[in-house]
C-alpha cells in the first residue's frame, strides 16, 4: 500500500496494535471502533432477548405463573429500552463506523478520538440502567416511554434518567461524527449524490439524532427535576401537564423509530442490487424519499397520542401527516421490487435476509397505515396490535437488516465466508419463527388484548400460547447466528476474495479482505462505474 | 486500488471538519436548552 | 346541534360507502365470526361493537385491511414473479436499466389517492365522534390505582346526586391471578361466561338508546379507559377532563380493560359496562338514590362519601 508521505503524525499506521487494552480501549480506528460497536449491540440483543423470554413465558398462558406484575413490567420496559438503545441503534452506528469511510474513500471517521469516546460511554451507560434490576425497589416499569406521573413514582428514575442522558451523549457525538465524515472526507470524485444509498441514509439519519436526542434529553431532565428538585413541568397539581411530555417525548420518539430504520433502507439498498445484479432502481427517487421520511418523522408525533383527548383539528392533521408517509415508503418498497425486476438473482443469504426485509417490512408498514386511521385506532391504540405493528418494523425490519447486513460484510470484515448453510438455517428458522411470533398478535389485539399487561382472560389463550412458542423459537434461533458470526471469525477456512460477492459494486469492495487496519490512506480515485446505482445521469 | 496522489489539502480537509463539528455540536446544544426553556412558564 | 354527531352515514357519499363495503367484504370473507362484544377464544378480527358509532372503527379496519390486502398481494406478487423469472440460476442476464419515470409517476399517484379515499373515510368517523353535544346522560369515570370511579352527574336533564361507587377486579378472578395461586383461571365465570380478569365487583350500568357523554379523568396516574364493544378508549389523565360519548344499542354486558400502563396492577382493572333497558335502569337509579339504610346499599353509601372526598379534577379548556 502506498505510503502517505504528506501526513506522518502517528507511528502506528501500518498495523492493529498488540496490546489487547491499547488495541481496543484506546482504539481511533474506526473499524476497530465499528467491531466494538457490533459486539456490544450482539450482546445486548441477548440481554434484551432474554427479557423478552421471560415476558411470553409469563404469557405462555393465562395465570400468573412466573413472575410479579411489578416484575413483569420492569421487563418490557427493559426489553425496550435495551433493544432500542443498545441493540438496534448501536449496531446500526457500528456498521456506519465500519463501512462509511470505506464507502466515501475516507481514511478514517472525521473524529477518531470522538468516536472512541461515543462507544465507550455505551457500556458505563448500559451498566448503570441495568443496574437498576437489582436495586430494591427495582428498575423503571413505567415502560420505555416513562411517561409521568407513572415514571414519577419509580425509584430508581434518576438512573434510568443518567443513563439516558449518556446514551443520548453517545448517539449525538456518534451523529457529529458521521455528518462530519461524510460531509468532509469524501474523496474527491465521491459528490453527495454519487454516495451509496446507506452512506445517504445515514447523513439523514444523524440529522435526526442532532435534532431529537437533545429533545429526549430535555424531557427526561424536565422528570428528573420534577421528581427530585420540586419543579411542576408534568404535575397537574403544580400546574402542569402530564400530557406536555408526551407531546416533547414522541417529538424525539418518532423520529427515533426512522433512525432505526433509515439505515435499514440503506442497507437493503446495498443488498439488493448486489444479488440482483443490476443497478438500483432510481437512485434519487431513493434518497429523496428517505429525505422525505425524514422530513415528516418531525411532523406525526401526535398519532402516538390519538387517545390522549388532542383537539379534532390535531387528530385530522396528524393523521393527514401520517398517512403521507406511506407515499415515500411505497416508493422505497415499489423501487427495490423493480431493481429486482430484469435482474439475475442468486439467493444467498443476505439478499434472503433482504427479501423478507422487504415483504415483512411492509406488513408492518400497512398495519401503520391501519393505526394512522384514527377512528381505527380509537380500538387499536396500546394493544397488541400495536405491539404487533412495531416489532414487524423493528424485528422483521431493523434487526432483520442488521442481520442481512452482517452476513453482506461479514467476509470483508474478516476476511473469511460464514457457513452459507449455516446461514439459511438460521434465515429461514428466523423468518418462519418470527411470524410464528408476532403475527397473532394482531389478533390478540383486534380481539382486546391491551398491551403491557401480565396475564390475560382465557379468550386469549390460545393465540398467547402460539406466539410465546414462536418467541421461544425465534430466540433459539439467534443462537445459530451467533454461531454462525464465531465459525467465521475464528473457525472458517474458506477466504473471501476481494470481491466477495459477484455483483457487489462499491469502494469497499475494492479494499482486500479482510479490510486492512488502514485503507484509502490516499483517496481513492472514484469511477462511476465502479458505484453499487451505475451512472446517474439525469 | 487505485489511489489519488498529489494536491490533495489535509488541512483544509481538518478545518472542514472542525467546523462542521463544531456548527452542528452547537445546534444540539441549542436545541436541548431550547427544548427545557420552551417549556418554562415564566410569568 | 345533534345530527353531526349523530349520522355518520348522512356524510358519505353512497359511491365511497359502497367500493368500501366491497373492499371491506373481501377482507370480512377472510376473517369470519366477528360481530362479537366480548372476546372470544380464536377471534381474528375486531368487535363491531354495539353502539350507534362503533361501527365506524370497526368499517374503517376492514376497508383499510381490505385496501392493505390488495396492495399486498399485487406488490409480493410482483415480487415473486421477480425471483422466479430473473433467476441466475434460469439463466437470466441482468438487464441496464434503472430508471422508468412514467412508472414512478403512476406509484405515486394511485397511493395518493387512496390514501385520500381512506383520509376522507376516517375524517367522518372522527368528526362524528369528537362531538359529544346533545347527550342524555353524563357519567364521570375516574381511574385510580388499580380501579375505577363512576359517578352520575346527570340523566335526561335532571342533576343526579350522589350516585357513585368504586369498581374494581372481582374476588374470584384476584384471587386466580395472584402469583403461583394454583387456581384454574378457567374456573372464573359469570353467567356461563369465562370472566377471568374481566369482571369487576359493581358494573357500571347504563341505559341503552341514550346517547351518554362520559367525562373521563383520573387521580392518581394516566390510565385508558377501554371497551372494545363500545368502539372507542380515551385517556385518563390527572388534572384534564376528556370526553366521548357512547349510545348503546343492545342491552348486555360489555367488557373491556385499562389500556394505558399505570403500575404493577394495571393488567387487574377491568371495566364492566352493563347496558339495561331504560325501565330497568330507571329502577336502578331510584334504587341507589335511596338513602342508605339497607344492607346492600352501604356500599353505595361508602361509594357516596368518596364522592365527597374525591379530589375535584381541575378542568383543562
Amino acid at each position: 500500500m502506498a505510503h502517505a508521505a504528506t501526513h506522518d503524525h502517528h507511528d502506528d499506521h501500518h498495523g492493529a496494535p498488540t496490546n489487547f487494552f491499547t488495541r481496543w480501549c484506546m482504539s481511533t480506528n474506526h473499524k476497530d471502533i465499528g467491531t466494538l460497536y457490533l459486539i456490544f449491540s450482539l450482546a445486548a440483543f441477548f440481554v434484551g432477548g432474554s427479557f423478552a423470554m421471560v415476558i411470553r413465558a409469563e404469557l405462555f398462558k393465562p395465570g400468573m405463573q412466573l413472575v410479579q406484575p411489578y416484575f413483569f413490567n420492569e421487563m418490557t420496559t427493559m426489553h425496550a429500552l435495551v433493544m432500542i438503545f443498545g441493540a438496534i441503534m448501536p449496531a446500526f452506528v457500528g456498521l456506519g463506523n465500519w463501512m462509511i469511510p470505506l464507502m466515501i474513500g475516507a481514511p478514517d471517521m472525521a473524529l477518531p478520538r470522538m468516536n472512541n469516546l461515543s462507544f465507550w460511554i455505551l457500556p458505563f451507560a448500559f451498566a448503570l440502567l441495568l443496574s437498576t434490576l437489582f436495586m430494591p425497589g427495582g428498575s423503571p416499569a413505567g415502560g420505555w416511554t416513562m411517561y409521568p406521573p407513572l415514571s414519577l413514582q419509580t425509584g430508581s428514575l434518576a438512573y434510568a434518567v443518567f443513563a439516558i442522558h449518556l446514551m443520548g451523549i453517545s448517539s449525538i457525538m456518534g451523529a457529529i461524527n458521521i455528518i462530519a465524515t461524510i460531509l468532509n472526507m469524501r474523496a474527491p470524485g465521491m459528490d453527495l449524490l454519487k454516495m451509496p444509498v446507506f452512506v445517504w441514509s445515514w447523513l439523514i439519519t444523524a440529522f435526526l439524532l442532532i435534532a431529537v436526542m437533545p429533545v429526549l434529553a430535555g424531557a427526561v431532565t424536565m422528570l428528573l427535576t420534577d421528581k427530585y428538585f420540586g419543579t411542576s413541568f408534568f404535575n397537574a397539581a403544580g400546574g402542569g401537564d402530564p400530557v406536555l411530555y408526551q407531546h416533547i417525548f414522541w417529538f424525539f420518539g418518532h423520529p427515533e423509530v426512522y433512525i432505526m430504520i433509515l439505515p435499514a433502507f440503506g442497507i437493503i439498498s446495498e443488498i439488493v442490487p448486489t444479488f440482483a445484479r443490476k443497478p438500483i432502481f432510481g437512485y434519487k427517487a431513493m434518497v429523496f424519499a428517505i429525505a422525505a421520511i425524514a422530513f415528516l418523522s418531525f411532523i406525526v408525533w401526535a398519532h402516538h397520542m390519538f387517545a390522549v383527548g388532542l383537539p379534532l383539528g390535531a387528530e385530522i392533521f396528524f393523521m393527514y401527516a401520517t398517512m403521507l408517509i406511506s407515499v415515500p415508503t411505497g416508493i422505497k418498497v415499489f423501487n427495490w421490487v423493480s431493481t429486482m425486476w430484469g435482474g439475475s438473482m442468486t439467493f444467498e443469504t443476505p439478499m434472503l435476509f433482504a427479501i423478507a426485509f422487504i415483504i415483512l417490512f411492509t406488513i408492518g408498514g400497512f398495519s401503520g397505515l391501519m393505526l394512522a386511521l384514527v377512528p381505527a385506532d380509537f380500538q387499536y391504540h396500546d394493544t397488541y396490535f400495536v405491539v404487533a405493528h412495531f416489532h414487524y418494523v423493528l424485528v422483521t425490519g431493523a434487526a432483520f437488516a442488521i442481520m442481512a447486513a452482517t452476513y453482506y460484510w461479514l467476509p470483508k470484515w474478516t476476511g473469511h465466508m460464514y457457513s452459507e448453510t449455516w446461514g439459511k438455517v438460521h434465515f429461514w428458522s428466523s423468518v418462519i419463527s418470527v411470524n410464528v411470533l408476532f403475527f397473532p398478535q394482531h389478533f390478540l389485539g383486534l380481539a382486546g388484548m391491551p398491551r403491557r399487561i401480565p396475564d390475560y382472560n382465557v379468550a386469549f389463550a390460545n393465540f398467547n400460547m402460539i406466539s410465546s412458542i414462536g418467541g421461544f423459537w425465534f430466540g433459539a434461533s439467534q443462537l445459530i447466528f451467533l454461531g454462525v458470526i464465531i465459525h467465521a471469525v475464528w473457525f472458517s477456512k474458506k477466504k473471501a476474495t476481494d470481491r466477495v460477492w459477484e455483483g457487489a459494486k462499491g469502494l469497499e469492495w475494492t479494499v482486500p479482505s479482510p479490510a486492512p487496519f488502514h485503507t484509502f490512506e490516499l483517496p481513492p480515485v472514484i469511477r462511476d462505474e465502479e458505484l453499487a446505482h451505475g451512472h446517474v445521469e439525469d | 486500488m487505485t489511489q489519488q496522489a498529489g494536491k490533495f489539502d489535509q488541512e483544509a480537509r481538518r478545518k472542514g471538519v472542525r467546523r462542521t463539528a463544531w456548527a452542528v455540536g452547537a445546534v444540539a446544544v441549542a436545541i436541548f436548552l431550547y427544548s427545557i426553556l420552551s417549556m418554562l412558564k415564566l410569568s | 346541534m345533534t345530527s353531526g354527531g349523530i349520522r355518520p352515514d348522512g356524510i358519505k357519499p353512497a359511491f365511497f360507502k359502497r367500493a368500501a363495503m366491497a373492499a371491506a367484504a373481501v377482507a370480512g370473507a377472510l376473517f369470519t365470526g366477528m360481530a362479537l362484544a366480548n372476546p372470544k377464544p380464536g377471534q381474528l378480527n375486531m368487535t363491531r361493537g354495539v353502539t350507534e358509532w362503533s361501527s365506524e372503527p370497526y368499517f374503517l379496519n376492514n376497508v383499510a385491511l381490505g385496501v392493505c390486502v390488495v396492495i399486498g398481494v399485487l406488490v409480493f406478487g410482483a415480487m415473486f414473479i421477480a425471483m422466479f423469472r430473473f433467476r441466475k440460476s434460469r439463466g437470466a442476464v441482468a438487464e441496464k436499466w434503472s430508471h422508468n419515470t412514467m412508472l414512478e409517476i403512476v406509484w405515486t399517484t394511485i397511493p395518493v389517492i387512496i390514501l385520500i379515499v381512506l383520509a376522507y373515510l376516517a375524517t367522518g368517523g372522527l368528526t362524528s365522534f369528537a362531538d359529544t353535544t346533545g347527550s342524555q346522560m353524563t357519567v364521570k369515570v375516574t381511574g385510580y390505582q388499580w380501579k375505577w370511579r363512576y359517578d352520575y352527574v346527570d340523566y335526561q336533564g335532571k342533576a343526579i346526586d350522589k350516585v357513585g361507587f368504586m369498581s374494581k377486579l372481582d374476588d374470584q378472578s384476584n384471587d386466580t391471578r395472584q402469583l403461583g395461586s394454583g387456581l384454574d383461571p378457567n374456573a372464573v365465570k359469570a353467567d356461563g361466561e369465562q370472566t377471568y380478569l374481566l369482571d369487576v365487583d359493581k358494573p357500571l350500568v347504563v341505559p341503552v338508546d341514550t346517547k351518554i357523554r362520559f367525562v373521563i379523568t383520573a387521580d392518581d396516574v394516566i390510565h385508558s379507559w377501554w371497551v372494545p364493544a363500545l368502539g372507542w378508549k380515551i385517556d385518563a389523565i390527572p388534572g384534564i377532563v376528556n370526553a366521548a360519548w357512547a349510545n348503546i344499542k343492545t342491552p348486555g354486558t360489555y367488557r373491556g380493560q385499562c389500556a394505558e400502563l399505570c403500575g404493577q396492577d394495571h393488567g387487574f382493572m377491568p371495566i364492566v359496562v352493563k347496558a339495561v333497558s331504560k325501565e330497568d335502569f330507571a329502577k336502578w337509579l331510584a334504587e341507589q338514590q335511596k338513602p342508605a339504610a339497607a344492607a346492600p346499599a352501604a356500599d353505595a353509601s361508602a361509594g357516596a362519601s368518596a364522592s365527597a372526598t374525591a379530589p375535584a379534577a381541575p378542568t383543562k379548556g
